[in-house]
C-alpha cells in the first residue's frame, strides 16, 4: 500500500509522522517530503505520484510564495501554499527544521475538506520538527 | 499599462545567474533560494529554486523582465514555463565544471527555440579554472549548426554583463533585418 | 571669434567605465553653441581628440599607437605629474571639458592633416602575409628589444617576457619586423621557442593590430564585393566591447554578405568597416566566398525602421543600460 523514498538517513519519527497523516485523512492520495531546495526526502503514496518532479515543483512554488509575500512586507515562516482544481488539492507547507527547512505537500482528491487538510497537515508538520 | 518584454538567464548552479541580474536590474532583484543540501555540485551556501526576478524601466512606460532560471535540471518545469514568450537567453558556463559543454548540450536543448532563431548568448566563467577552450566551445556549437555569440566573462562586472546583453540585442536585430533582406 | 569656417569636430573616450563615455555625450549636447568649433561624439578611435584613462593598460597603449601614427590629433589624459598638462577627469565638467575643446580647436587649426600614406604595406598587412605563407610553421615578431612567435595553425603566442602594458604599446607604436618561419628554418624556431616562453592571449593583440595597424586599407586578399562570413565570434570579452564589432559580428556570424552590403546593412562607412575585417581575418574568423556573386546585384538596404516595434524596443532596452548606438 505504501511505498517509501530515501529512508535510510531519515530520523524514524518523520516516517511515522507521514504514516499517521495518511491515516488520519483517508481522502489523501500522498505526502511527500522534500528538503527546501527540492529534493525529495520521504514519500507516502496511495497511488502513482511523480515524486520527485513534486519535490521540485514544490520547493520552487514555497519559494515564490515567500518571495512575493516579502515584498508586500510580509516576513517570516511557517507559510503554506494552497492549490486547487476541479479534481483535487495540493497542499505546501514549510517544515522549518533547524539547519535543513523542508517542504510538506500532500495531495488529496476533490471530495477533501481543506480545513480537514489544513489541520492535520499542520500537525504532521508539528510532528516532523520535535526533536 | 506599459509592455513588458523578458529576458532569461539560465546555466548550471553556481554560473553568476543571481549575480548577473542583479549587477543590471533598476532595484536590487527578487530573489528565490533556499539552502543548498547538494554541495557535491557546488559549494555555494544557498541555490535558486523559484526564479531570480529583475526588472529595467524603459522609455515609455514599458519594462524589461529578467528572470534568472534554477541551474539544476530537476527545475527544468520552471525553464519551459519562463520561456513563454521570452525575447531571448543569456546562458552562462561555468567552465570548472566537470564537463561544462554537457551542461551547455543540457540548457541548449531546453532553450533550442531562442538558439535556432539566434536569441541566444553565452558567457563562459572561470576559464581559467577549466581545461576546455573558447574554440572548443564555439567548435562545439558549430557542431549544433549554431554560430552563437561566445565571450569569456566575469558576470560581477557590470560591463561584462553588458556585452552580453549587447551582443544579444544585435543578434535579434541581425536575425530580424536578415529574414527582411533579399539574397544577395 | 575664429576666421577658421566651423567645422563639426570629433571627440572620443577610451578607458574609461561606461558611466564616463555616456556622461561626454550628454555634456556635449549641453555644450553646443559654447565651444569655438561645434563637437561630436564618436566611437572611432581617428576622432580629432581622444581622452583616455591613464591607469587603464590598454587604454595607454592605442593612445601611444595613434600619437605615433598620426600627429594632427589631440590626446588629454585622465591624470598628469605635469601641472603644464591639460587633463580631463571623470567626472567631466562643463567649464573643463570647454577649455580643453578650445585648447584643442587651437592646436588642431595650427596643423596640416596628416595625409600621406607610407608606400610600405601595414602592420597587419605584413602579419597576414606571414600567417598564410604556405608551409609556415611559426611567425617570429620582434618589437624594439623585444621578441615573440605566433605558432601555427593554433596561432598561440609567446613573448619573451610577460606581455604587459609596454610591450603591448610597443606592438601597436613601433618598429615591428615580421617573418614566416618554416620547416627549413628549424634552428631559428628552436631559439625563438627558448627565448620567449611566456605564453600570452594572441587573439587580443591580433585583434588590436587589426584595427590600429591596417592604415585604413583593406587586406590586400579581401575584396568589398566579395561575400564573406565569420566562421565564429571572436571574443569580445577578451578583446573588449565595442558596439560597432558586435553588430558586424551578429550578421556575418548569420549570413554571408559582401562588406559593401555588411556596411550598408549596419550603417557603417565602408573605411572603418575595413579595420574589422581585418581584424577578423587576423584573428583567424573570417572566411570568404570562392566565387563573386554572379551579377553585381545592388544590395537593399534593410535597416529596422527605428520605430518599427522591435526596433524601438531594442533602441530603448539600449538606451535604458546605456549600450550601443
Amino acid at each position: 500500500m505504501f511505498d517509501e523514498t530515501a529512508a535510510d538517513l531519515t530520523p524514524a519519527h518523520f516516517g511515522s509522522a507521514l504514516d499517521q497523516l495518511l491515516a488520519t485523512v483517508p481522502a489523501l492520495t500522498g505526502a511527500v517530503l522534500s528538503r527546501s531546495d527540492g529534493f525529495e526526502v520521504l514519500s507516502r503514496t496511495r497511488a502513482e505520484v511523480p515524486v520527485s518532479r513534486l519535490s521540485a515543483l514544490s520547493s520552487s512554488m514555497v519559494a515564490l510564495s515567500q518571495a512575493a509575500l516579502r515584498e508586500v512586507g510580509m516576513h517570516g515562516g511557517g507559510g503554506s501554499v494552497l492549490v486547487e482544481g476541479q479534481d483535487g488539492k495540493l497542499l505546501l507547507l514549510e517544515v522549518p527544521l533547524r539547519g535543513q527547512p523542508m517542504v510538506l505537500a500532500a495531495i488529496g482528491g476533490a471530495d477533501l475538506v481543506t480545513g480537514t487538510l489544513l489541520w492535520a497537515a499542520r500537525d504532521c508538520v508539528r510532528q516532523l520538527i520535535q526533536a | 499599462m506599459g509592455r513588458e518584454y523578458k529576458l532569461l538567464f539560465a546555466g548550471p548552479m553556481g554560473a553568476g545567474k543571481t549575480t548577473a541580474i542583479a549587477a543590471i536590474s533598476d532595484a536590487a532583484p527578487v530573489r528565490t533560494e533556499a539552502l543548498n543540501s547538494d554541495r557535491a555540485q557546488h559549494q555555494k551556501e544557498t541555490t535558486t529554486v523559484g526564479f531570480d526576478y529583475g526588472e529595467i524601466a524603459l522609455e515609455g512606460g514599458d519594462r524589461l523582465r529578467l528572470y534568472g532560471m534554477p541551474g539544476q535540471d530537476r527545475f527544468d518545469f520552471m525553464w519551459r514555463v519562463a520561456s513563454e514568450g521570452a525575447l531571448g537567453v543569456v546562458l552562462l558556463a561555468d567552465n570548472s565544471r566537470p564537463d561544462p559543454l554537457a551542461d551547455l548540450a543540457l540548457y541548449l536543448e531546453s532553450f533550442r527555440g531562442m538558439a535556432q532563431r539566434g536569441a541566444m548568448v553565452i558567457g563562459i566563467g572561470r576559464l581559467g579554472s577549466g581545461h576546455t577552450s573558447v574554440e572548443s566551445y564555439t567548435a562545439w556549437l558549430s557542431a549544433q549548426g549554431l554560430s552563437l555569440p561566445v565571450f569569456t566573462v566575469d558576470v560581477r562586472r557590470r560591463d561584462d554583463v553588458l556585452l552580453l546583453l549587447d551582443a544579444l540585442l544585435y543578434q535579434i536585430e541581425a536575425a530580424r533585418m536578415l529574414a527582411e533582406a533579399p539574397h544577395v | 571669434m575664429s576666421t577658421h569656417t566651423p567645422r563639426t569636430r570629433r571627440i572620443t573616450c577610451i578607458g574609461f567605465d561606461w558611466r564616463a563615455e555616456v556622461s561626454l555625450k550628454e555634456t556635449l549636447t549641453l555644450l553646443r553653441g559654447k565651444t569655438r568649433e561645434p563637437w561630436q561624439y564618436t566611437d572611432e578611435l581617428t576622432a580629432d581628440v581622444v581622452v583616455y584613462e591613464t591607469h587603464n593598460a590598454l587604454a595607454q597603449a592605442m593612445v601611444r599607437r595613434c600619437a605615433a601614427e598620426d600627429a594632427g590629433r589631440v590626446f588629454f589624459p585622465s591624470s598628469s605629474e605635469d601641472d603644464s598638462v591639460l587633463t580631463l577627469r571623470y567626472p567631466f565638467g562643463a567649464s573643463r571639458l570647454v577649455s580643453c575643446l578650445d585648447s584643442a580647436s587651437l592646436q588642431l587649426q595650427g596643423r596640416l592633416a596628416a595625409t600621406e600614406h607610407a608606400e610600405a604595406p601595414s602592420l597587419c598587412q605584413r602579419l597576414d602575409d606571414a600567417l598564410r605563407t604556405p608551409g609556415t610553421l611559426a611567425v617570429a615578431i620582434r618589437a624594439g628589444g623585444q621578441q615573440g612567435w605566433l605558432s601555427l595553425p593554433e596561432r598561440e603566442l609567446h613573448w619573451s617576457q610577460p606581455l604587459g602594458v609596454e610591450e603591448i604599446a610597443e606592438l601597436l607604436s613601433g618598429e615591428v619586423e615580421v617573418e614566416a618561419l618554416g620547416p627549413t628554418e628549424g634552428a631559428a624556431l628552436r631559439r625563438l621557442e627558448s627565448a620567449a616562453r611566456h605564453a600570452a592571449p594572441a587573439e587580443g593583440l591580433l585583434w588590436a593590430i587589426g584595427i590600429a595597424r591596417s592604415k585604413g586599407s583593406l587586406l590586400s586578399r579581401l575584396d568589398i564585393a566579395r561575400p564573406c562570413r565569420l566562421r565564429r565570434w571572436p571574443d569580445f570579452g577578451a578583446i573588449g566591447r565595442r558596439s560597432l564589432d558586435i553588430r558586424c559580428a551578429s550578421l556575418l556570424t548569420q549570413r554571408e554578405l559582401a562588406p559593401s552590403h555588411l556596411a550598408m546593412m549596419a550603417g557603417i562607412p565602408l573605411g572603418v568597416m575595413g579595420n574589422f575585417l581585418n581584424a577578423c581575418a587576423l584573428v583567424g574568423v573570417l572566411e570568404t566566398s570562392k566565387t563573386l556573386p554572379a551579377a553585381a546585384a545592388v544590395p537593399q538596404a534593410a535597416t529596422l525602421p527605428q520605430e518599427s516595434g522591435l526596433g524601438s524596443m531594442l533602441r530603448r532596452i539600449r538606451t535604458a543600460l546605456a549600450i550601443g548606438h
